[in-house]
């Protein structure tokens, strides 16, 4: 099975139900798939050949999955971008996957299009662009795009080992790097999540996650899978309208991160009572989820089943926990592993550790990537013997349930977007004045649940920092999750012996200056 | 006079440049003005002026004249209002 046959099976069997809603439109399953085939037909009428890339930066929106499932069916591979992207992120992308396409909302395109070679075609869904568009790269409406050819589907020769999206991915060294996923990848972790959620065709879930990410976009997929609806936003900004959506939309089910629901239990709860109270369940993912948040939680809404997960991009989900049926014993569990999926410890000497036993979380199974797109070869220091190396710390207890206690990787991890502090302190170290520079997550800072990016700066000699000239040229050259929450001066930062920032000392450093809140 | 201190507000603690302000900016209208910088910023208007908004009122709040009015609101009537 190929994974835009979610959308072909689905229009057969559930044809008049609605599959996906936004603010301002909407798609049954017989018309989003009659959309993906047109879009899927004015691709190769453009040109688009088996496994060529199209390029997406799309907010939330039926745009997206028509886009997207469009990609699909024109056995071509999706590459879904943050609609937020910087533009040097994104033209590293594009010219790193050859794109030839790309297909992008009007405020992204213009933001986007001056770094884009005049090779690239640029389809334009939704918006209007805040000014002209440049000449020199030819676009095209999405609307008249797909009344180029009639429609149909072009999967002759995909087959389920075939890469259908790439994902990208802070790398190690900062550069974004692309996970491959195939068909087979995706549909053996929908297998597995969809049995273990236990999804029905009565499902509706509000989804507010980024598409573009494996977590927002598997809960589309999931319920499509299954006959439930989507209604699809972008983010908690504008959070009357997303408790309302719930409400309004019926929502059965509210997948979130730790960081989101951080936010509504503690200014919204009241809200979130009444407008969730048909709320079946919710998956809250993407960083750990504090056990005072779990009970305040299911205190506030003691019919929802509270699960958390564990995964990767290049894993997709690995295990998963109900911690309302586990109990609070469990409630800094991450859970069991997942249907085909396969985890264990592995300690340094590479050999499997028992329970109890602290070491490296290894996961093995159907969903594993088979590479990073045109570097297999950067893949291969994490998966050994057939097992991928996640650079999380953890270890399993006598029944199976994982338990993570930190990271081998220098990645903070903000809200479920993985950051890498030298991209941060590459940027710092660029500005005049600044001798040297130290970034590190820590917990508690600007009252949010999680971590949040501190940096921490020193001054060369004589020099007066311009804290508010720094900011600034972080916000104009990394992604807004990127951007520290506060910016320290220090007189030195905690280094080793061989000149490496100690980063646990210095996220000590920077916590005990900073003024911090209890999460939740 | 409030209006003036709002955008020094939204300015400093979305970290945007005046120029980027309008009195009808809204939430999610901007990369720097997401979830975190709305509840940021929601926070550092209740500091400045005194106040605390009230969850039904904070939840309607999504534009710099939202922003505008809910201020007037509250320090016109006391706080909170009744």
């Amino acid at each position: 099975m190929l994974l835009p046959q979610i959308l072909l099976d689905g229009a057969e069997r559930f044809g008049p139900r609605l599959a996906v809603q936004d603010s301002t439109t909407e798609a049954s399953y017989a018309t989003l798939l009659h959309e993906a085939l047109s879009i899927a037909a004015g691709l190769r009428a453009s040109g688009l050949a088996r496994g060529d890339r199209v390029v997406l930066v799309l907010p939330n929106g039926v745009d997206f999955v028509r886009a997207h499932f469009g990609v699909l069916l024109a056995g071509g591979v999706s590459v879904p971008l943050d609609a937020t992207i910087v533009t040097a992120n994104a033209r590293h992308i594009v010219d790193a996957t050859g794109a030839r396409l790309l297909l992008g909302h009007a405020t992204a395109v213009a933001r986007l299009l001056p770094a884009l070679n005049s090779s690239t075609r640029v389809i334009v869904a939704g918006g209007d662009p805040p000014a002209p568009l440049p000449p020199h790269v030819p676009t095209i409406g999405l609307a008249e795009f797909q009344t180029l050819a009639e429609p149909r589907s072009f999967l002759d020769g995909v087959r389920p080992d075939s890469v259908a999206a790439i994902m990208f991915t802070t790398g190690s060294t900062g550069v974004p790097k692309g996970v491959c996923l195939t068909h087979a990848n995706v549909l053996a972790a929908l297998r597995n999540i969809c049995s273990y959620v236990g999804y029905t065709a009565a499902d509706r879930e509000v989804v507010v996650l980024p598409l573009s990410h494996n977590f927002g976009l598997g809960h589309l997929y999931c319920n499509l899978l299954n006959g439930g609806a989507v209604f699809t936003a972008n983010g908690l900004t504008r959070v009357g309208r997303v408790l309302e959506a719930i409400e309004r939309f019926g929502a059965t089910g509210f997948p979130g991160t730790p960081l989101g629901y951080g936010m509504l239990l503690d200014k919204y709860a009241p809200v979130l009572a009444t407008r969730g109270r048909n709320l079946r369940f919710a998956v809250i993912n993407s960083a750990p989820l504090p056990p005072e948040c779990t009970a305040q939680l299911q205190a506030l809404l003691p019919q929802l089943d509270i699960m958390v997960y564990y995964g990767l991009t290049e894993a997709s989900r690995a295990t998963f926990l109900s911690l309302t049926r586990a109990g609070p014993k469990y409630f800094r569990s991450v859970g069991r592993a997942l249907g085909s999926s396969e985890v264990a410890i592995r300690l340094e000497d590479g050999s499997f550790a028992a329970p109890e036993t602290s070491g490296e979380v290894v996961i093995r199974g159907p969903t594993i990537t088979p590479g990073y797109w045109k570097g297999p070869a950067a893949l291969e220091p994490a998966l050994r013997d057939g097992w991928l190396h996640s650079g999380d710390l953890g270890y399993l207890d006598s029944t199976g349930h994982l338990f993570l206690t930190g990271r081998l990787k220098d990645v903070i991890n903000v809200g479920g977007y993985k950051v890498n502090p030298g991209e941060i302190e590459a940027v710092l170290l660029g500005e005049p004045g600044i001798a040297d520079a130290g970034v590190a997550g820590v917990e508690g800072v600007a009252g949010i649940t999680g971590e949040a990016v501190v940096a921490a700066v020193v001054a060369a000699p004589g020099v007066t920092l311009d804290l508010a000239a720094i900011e600034t040229r972080c916000v104009e050259s990394l992604e807004k999750y990127k951007v520290p929450s506060r910016l320290v001066v220090l007189p030195s930062l905690p280094r080793s012996e061989t000149g490496k920032v100690l980063r646990t000392e210095l996220a000590r450093q920077l916590a005990a200056r900073l003024v911090s809140r209890p999460p939740c | 006079m409030i209006e003036e201190t709002i955008k020094t507000l939204v300015c400093q603690t979305l970290k945007i440049r005046p120029e980027v302000y309008t009195e009808d900016l809204g939430a999610g209208d901007i990369p720097e003005w997401d979830s975190l910088g709305h509840m940021n910023l929601l926070m550092a208007v209740e500091k400045h002026f005194g106040i605390a908004f009230d969850v039904g009122d904070s939840i309607e709040i999504e534009t710099t004249g939202d922003l505008v009015d809910m201020v007037r609101k509250y320090t016109a009537t006391g706080t909170p209002p009744a």
